[in-house]
């Protein structure tokens, strides 16, 4: 209990080290540069941050962000997971989704959105892109934990002549879970982080994208870190509440369909 | 039950395991399968329930058939209970786990069962499975006397409907005196 409570001590006291030795650094730059233009103090940003929150309009903004983000999350999650399955089982949908799936992983995220900006009304890009950026990190996750499946047990399955779809509830699936799990965590800072380059540069109305642009447009550098600041923040939480969320999904899952699967959640 | 192999060749990269191999095994009841280790018997019960390639001709009469893997593999995803219903119905299940004294352990996971435990419940599940003919791959492995022999009277008693191959090194002459065995 003591040697607990002292990690913790540690951890925190960590922590708050390596935050004042950062946040430090920031205040000697920006005492020697000299111009809150080029760096603003670390003091002035709080102070904009502080004012910001007592706006209206602020929390508007970043619920806007939020739903558009999650919504293109969602959406990439459950069309991972189908394309996953899909390409698991079928060597010709494999072939012909895998180029698309590495195009999309290795194109950069830009061009992605500049062409989306082309085809489909601006509001929506942010949803397009961090679906697109999840989608094959999920099916990828899937795929891997697919054929990850033990080949004795699926010789076991063949030998009792299982059905597909008591070798995908029994054998399968499970065996995708871990996979599945770590795929969709990866995925969430991911795809937040897209989603706000899309808003950037769609100038989505609204969002937390638009001010971070307008920022700049305005030359209001200490409006800009602060907006930065904001976005790490709501990652930070979108992560952890996520985690949660996978946790107690997950485990009301495994409880309710009377599976054993041990994952270790973040 | 007849089974029957013509120039039956099984290879393994360069390894020959069986060239030519032709032979009928005559199943009344129990067969036990004996010979020494890397003879091929493994592969052998592997070829008659379909899980192997091979070249040659194998003739068997049912494509119901059981298989108790050496290794146990048991699905660890899944209760014991729900390993067993996987291939059968659940009164059948749970009847044969109870006989083999498994009815503690209906919803518990199979990796927390001892070596022995999960031995009985693989047994469990090749007899729940309605198959004509049970191959059995070394089914005492880990099992203690007194285990091994409620085992062979449960597999006695089944062979009265059905045929069982018995892959085994153990001595099973003194609970089964009057099963033929095929050395490999």
């Amino acid at each position: 209990m003591q040697n607990k409570l002292q990690k913790t001590t540690k951890r925190i006291l960590n922590l708050i080290l390596a935050l004042a030795f950062w946040l430090g650094l920031w205040l000697i730059l920006s005492y020697k540069v000299g111009i809150e233009l080029l760096v603003p103090s670390p003091l002035s940003v709080a102070e904009k941050i502080k004012e910001l929150l007592f706006q209206k309009e602020f929390y508007g903004t970043c619920l806007r962000s939020f739903l558009r983000i999650t919504g293109g999350y969602l959406l990439g999650i459950a069309s991972g997971t189908i394309l996953g399955i899909l390409i698991s089982f079928s060597s010709i949908l494999k072939s012909i989704f895998k180029p698309f799936l590495t195009a999309v992983k290795t194109t950069p995220v830009v061009s992605f959105i500049i062409l989306a900006l082309i085809w489909i009304n601006r509001d929506s890009v942010p949803v397009f892109i961090t679906f697109l950026m999840v989608m094959p990190i999920v099916a990828a996750g899937i795929l891997t934990g697919i054929s990850s499946a033990d080949a004795n047990l699926l010789e076991m399955a063949k030998a009792y002549k299982f059905s597909f779809s008591k070798k995908l509830k029994y054998i399968f699936l499970p065996s995708a879970v871990p996979s599945f799990i770590s795929a969709c965590e990866t995925s969430i800072g991911l795809g937040w982080k897209a989603g706000i380059a899309a808003e950037v540069i769609c100038m989505s109305g609204g969002t937390i994208g638009k001010a971070l642009k307008n920022s700049q447009v305005y030359l209001e550098t200490t409006e800009l870190f602060a907006w930065t600041a904001i976005v790490i923040i709501i990652s930070l939480i979108l992560e952890k509440l996520f985690v949660a969320l996978f946790d107690f999904i997950f485990k009301k899952a495994v409880q309710k369909g009377g599976y054993f699967i041990e994952h270790n959640i973040r | 039950m007849n089974i029957t192999f013509a120039n039956l060749t099984k290879k393994y990269g360069n390894k020959t395991v069986f060239e030519d191999f032709t032979q009928t095994l005559e199943i009344n009841g129990i067969l036990i399968v004996k010979g020494a280790s890397g003879k091929g018997k493994t592969t052998l019960m592997k070829t008659i329930a379909g899980l192997e390639d091979y070249s040659g001709e194998i003739s068997v009469p049912t494509d119901k058939i059981s298989f108790m893997f050496q290794e146990d593999r048991l699905i660890p995803f899944i209760s014991v209970l729900k390993n067993v219903e996987a291939v059968s119905d659940a009164d059948t299940a749970k009847k044969i786990l109870c006989e083999l004294e498994l009815e503690s352990e209906f919803n518990s996971p199979p990796l927390s069962l001892s070596g022995g435990m999960r031995r009985r419940a693989a047994l469990a599940r090749a007899l729940a499975y309605p198959s004509k003919l049970v191959i059995l791959d070394e089914p005492f492995k880990g099992l203690d006397e007194k285990l091994k022999k409620k085992c062979i009277e449960i597999i006695k008693r089944e062979s009265k409907s059905r045929d069982f191959l018995i892959v085994t090194h153990e001595s099973v002459d003194e609970f089964i005196p009057d099963a033929k065995t095929f050395i490999l």
